[in-house]
């Protein structure tokens, strides 16, 4: 692996310092954000929580350099003398945090940052970005909820969610309002869901191990109430839904409990809910969400299918999903690294030190294991643990597309 | 008790009769003699005005629309239907269910297609010559008997299938209207208005009036028939697209196809017509080139909130296409299609697609 030169350890070490600076509640910041996206109804607190516990796992020294020097492998890293763009990120989420992945591969890369923050997510990134600003001034340039608020950055780069086919429509917003060139490239977010593939195998005899298992496919399901692209919408098994659906109702259950979703049902679930129970279909109830082995409702929000088949299926689906599809999950038998169960617990200020001082675990300690699967090497499969669902190396690659690879490319050593 | 198919098929196509009454009550039929209709209302949470007993003026878009795909899971025929007149089927991949469609009465379904059609066209004013390739090979189309009725009812016998080796060959495009057109429509004219003859006992002499042309074809078919060489049409034919252009090439857009056919064709874009209508539905909405649909009277379009289908929306804003198609009495005559689409407030509408429904999961820009 390339080794990235000195100039960016320097900035992975300033990006680091700045996060822990922040996750340790200086000034007040993330206490008083958490809070107010809490009491505001934005996220519910465990969500919050938990988001924060993945980033201060994830987000660490050796995470970054591996990212870095991964990315150097395969990129020319432009040199500390190089003019680096303007990026625009247009944040859009779901879930708390949803741009950290954005916002980190910017300042790494060396660019500055312009951002539009997400409608729901004013607080977070808001707090964070002033932290950040504290050490990196000249790599911020400005943010803003409205894009209309945003400074005339001229970006040459943007990032965004959403589909390939909207594309010309934010290029015509952005550049409307001056906040991108005309040469500027655009690199969509398209990714929508995630499906997991569980093999005879991966269903053990032990009780225990069975537990674990409906554990880990509730939390990759409910967690941020499946709003996420790594939510897990779709699983293809050997198993039929009815010979699980106890096991994984029970764990709903369990989780739900102590992560209360911020609404019962949405009215489009019980729509669903109704068609399938009046036409004679398998349904079961996972919190706000169903899960149905109809598979003609792949994708339905809130709505997840349990299809029964085999990796000839997984493949047919991953081809036919296309860029809807952001991760296959399978099963490693490890724990999440993140601790759901105390989520709930934790309390914003008080509780912070807590999440500053959990273990850390790599960006990729999963990925060499990977390579072994069957289903590994396989085109449009991106393979991950399903332990993993909902806590990604910060190195993660929506749509298999790398940002900071994507960043550097094109801007000269 | 229903009451029997005659009565229904009057009732149903009476124009005079206002359609919120018609559909109010097609609705409380459905909820007694539908089962699964009746289990799917039975199980939505919003119980409120379920029971069909509404003012006949209320506002139809509160009748709940069952999805669509009701019509692959279970069987849609009223409880009294024995055996169906016609089962249509809808075209599907390999491997993928389809639809079945099982018509009760199907005088009521050539009715409604054929007096539908008549809204919109003089059918004495056309020879129909329909291509549709991919079509002919499902003998349970619904739109191959649409068209066949309206070719059927054709009576100078010059409407027609055309053959699939040799699809425009023969066919003068210039003259469609021949010696034996003018003598039968003169002849028809002649018995209609028997009370209009001449003292000497004549029939008056019509003018020979020329024929137009109307080609129709699923839009697919139609690019293949201009790839392979078609001739341009007389200036006053039109063509009629039924949509149709998933899996034989990427899809256009409605504006790229119109301006195709049209200069494939060479016609005006405002001669490439459409219609909208599917294996679930006895009725066709059509797009006499104004760019946007209109239904017959006992049809209506309705815009659904994807995120809550019991939901309408108002005029302008995009959603899922409902149907509500009155002539489906024996059937379900209120039902969700995945198609995405907006309703305009003279209440046309415009079909912008298929409705991605992943687009409600992850991230979105756009959506924010």
């Amino acid at each position: 692996m390339a080794r990235s030169p000195e100039h960016i350890t320097q900035r992975i070490a300033v990006i680091c310092e700045a996060i822990g600076a922040w996750l340790d509640n200086e000034d007040g910041i993330l206490g008083i954000t958490v809070n107010r996206t809490a009491t505001e109804g934005l996220f519910p607190r465990h969500d919050v929580m938990f988001m924060l516990d993945q980033i201060a796992r994830t987000v660490t020294l050796e995470a970054l350099q591996g990212w870095a020097d991964r990315a150097a492998g395969t990129t020319p890293v432009p040199g500390p003398a190089s003019e680096m763009p303007n990026v625009l990120c247009l944040h859009a989420g779901n879930l708390p945090l949803v741009g950290l992945q954005d916002i980190v591969a910017t300042l790494l890369s060396g660019s500055v940052y312009y951002g539009k923050l997400s409608r729901k997510d004013p607080w977070l990134a808001d707090g964070l970005l002033r932290v950040l600003r504290k050490r990196m001034p000249g790599q911020l340039g400005g943010w803003a909820v409205r894009l209309e608020d945003l400074d005339r950055a001229g970006a040459e780069r943007v990032l965004f969610a959403g589909a390939e086919t909207s594309v010309p429509e934010v290029q015509r917003r952005v550049r409307e309002l001056g906040l991108a060139s005309e040469k500027a490239l655009f690199l969509p977010r398209t990714a929508r869901f995630s499906m997991a593939w569980l093999a005879d195998e991966d269903f053990p005899a032990d009780n225990a191990q069975l537990g674990k298992l409906s554990r880990q496919l509730a939390g990759a399901m409910l967690r941020y109430e499946g709003r996420g692209c790594r939510s897990l919408a779709l699983v293809v098994a050997r198993r039929s839904l009815s010979d699980f659906a106890g096991n994984l109702t029970d764990a709903a259950e369990v989780f739900v409990r102590k992560n209360p979703p911020s609404h019962f049902r949405s009215p489009g679930v019980s729509y669903w809910r109704s068609y399938l129970n009046s036409t004679g279909k398998d349904v079961y109830d996972l919190g706000g969400q169903i899960i149905t082995d109809d598979p003609e409702l792949i994708g339905r929000d809130n709505v997840i299918c349990w299809m029964r088949g085999d990796e000839d299926d997984v493949r047919r689906l991953v081809r036919q999903l296309g860029p809807k599809l952001q991760q296959v999950y399978v099963h490693s038998g490890q724990d999440a690294p993140a601790s759901q169960d105390t989520a709930d617990s934790l309390d914003t200020a008080a509780s912070l030190d807590t999440v500053a001082s959990q273990d850390t675990v790599a960006g990729s300690a999963h990925e060499a294991g990977m390579a072994f699967h069957p289903l590994a090497g396989v085109p449009g499969i991106r393979l991950a643990p399903l332990s993993e669902a909902q806590s990604p190396p910060i190195d993660w690659q929506p749509d298999g597309v790398d940002a900071l690879s994507w960043l550097w490319k094109g801007y000269s050593p | 008790m229903h009451q029997s198919y005659t009565t229904w098929r009057n009732y149903l196509l009476n124009t005079d009769i206002p359609f919120s009454d018609k559909a109010w009550t097609v609705y409380r039929h459905q909820l007694e003699h539908q089962p699964v209709y009746r289990r799917f209302c039975d199980e939505l949470p919003v119980k409120e005005g379920r029971n069909g007993d509404h003012r006949a003026d209320a506002d139809p878009d509160a009748i709940p629309l069952i999805p669509i795909q009701t019509f692959r899971d279970a069987a849609v025929r009223a409880d009294y239907v024995e055996a169906p007149q016609a089962v249509f089927r809808s075209s599907g991949t390999t491997g993928m269910k389809r639809s079945t469609h099982e018509i009760a009465d199907l005088r009521l379904y050539f009715d409604s297609c054929y007096r539908g059609f008549s809204q919109f066209y003089d059918p004495r004013e056309f020879v129909l010559l329909s291509w549709l390739p991919g079509y002919l090979d499902n003998p349970e189309s619904s739109l191959v008997a649409m068209i066949d009725h309206l070719v059927q009812r054709d009576g100078t016998g010059q409407s027609r299938f055309l053959p699939l080796d040799q699809p425009l060959a023969g066919v003068d495009l210039s003259t469609v209207s021949n010696m034996n057109t003018v003598k039968y429509l003169n002849k028809r004219r002649h018995r209609r208005s028997s009370g209009l003859l001449h003292a000497n006992g004549e029939a008056s002499e019509a003018p020979a009036k020329k024929r137009r042309i109307m080609l129709f074809g699923a839009a697919f078919g139609l690019l293949d028939l201009i790839d392979a060489g078609a001739p341009k049409l007389p200036a006053d034919a039109i063509v009629v697209e039924t949509g149709g252009m998933k899996t034989r090439r990427r899809e256009l857009s409605k504006e790229e196809l119109r301006g195709q056919l049209a200069e494939g064709f060479g016609l005006p874009s405002a001669s490439v017509h459409s219609e909208y209508g599917m294996a679930e539905m006895c009725s066709q909405a059509w797009d006499t080139g104004k760019g946007s649909f209109r239904c017959p009277p006992w049809l209506r379009i309705t815009v659904r909130d994807p995120e809550n289908p019991l939901q309408a929306l108002p005029p302008g804003e995009e959603g899922l296409i409902g149907i509500m198609d009155l002539a489906n009495v024996h059937s379900l005559a209120f039902f969700l299609t995945q198609d995405r689409g907006v309703l305009f407030p003279d209440g046309s509408f415009r079909v912008l697609g298929r409705w991605d429904h992943a687009e409600l999961r992850g991230c979105n820009f756009l959506a924010e």
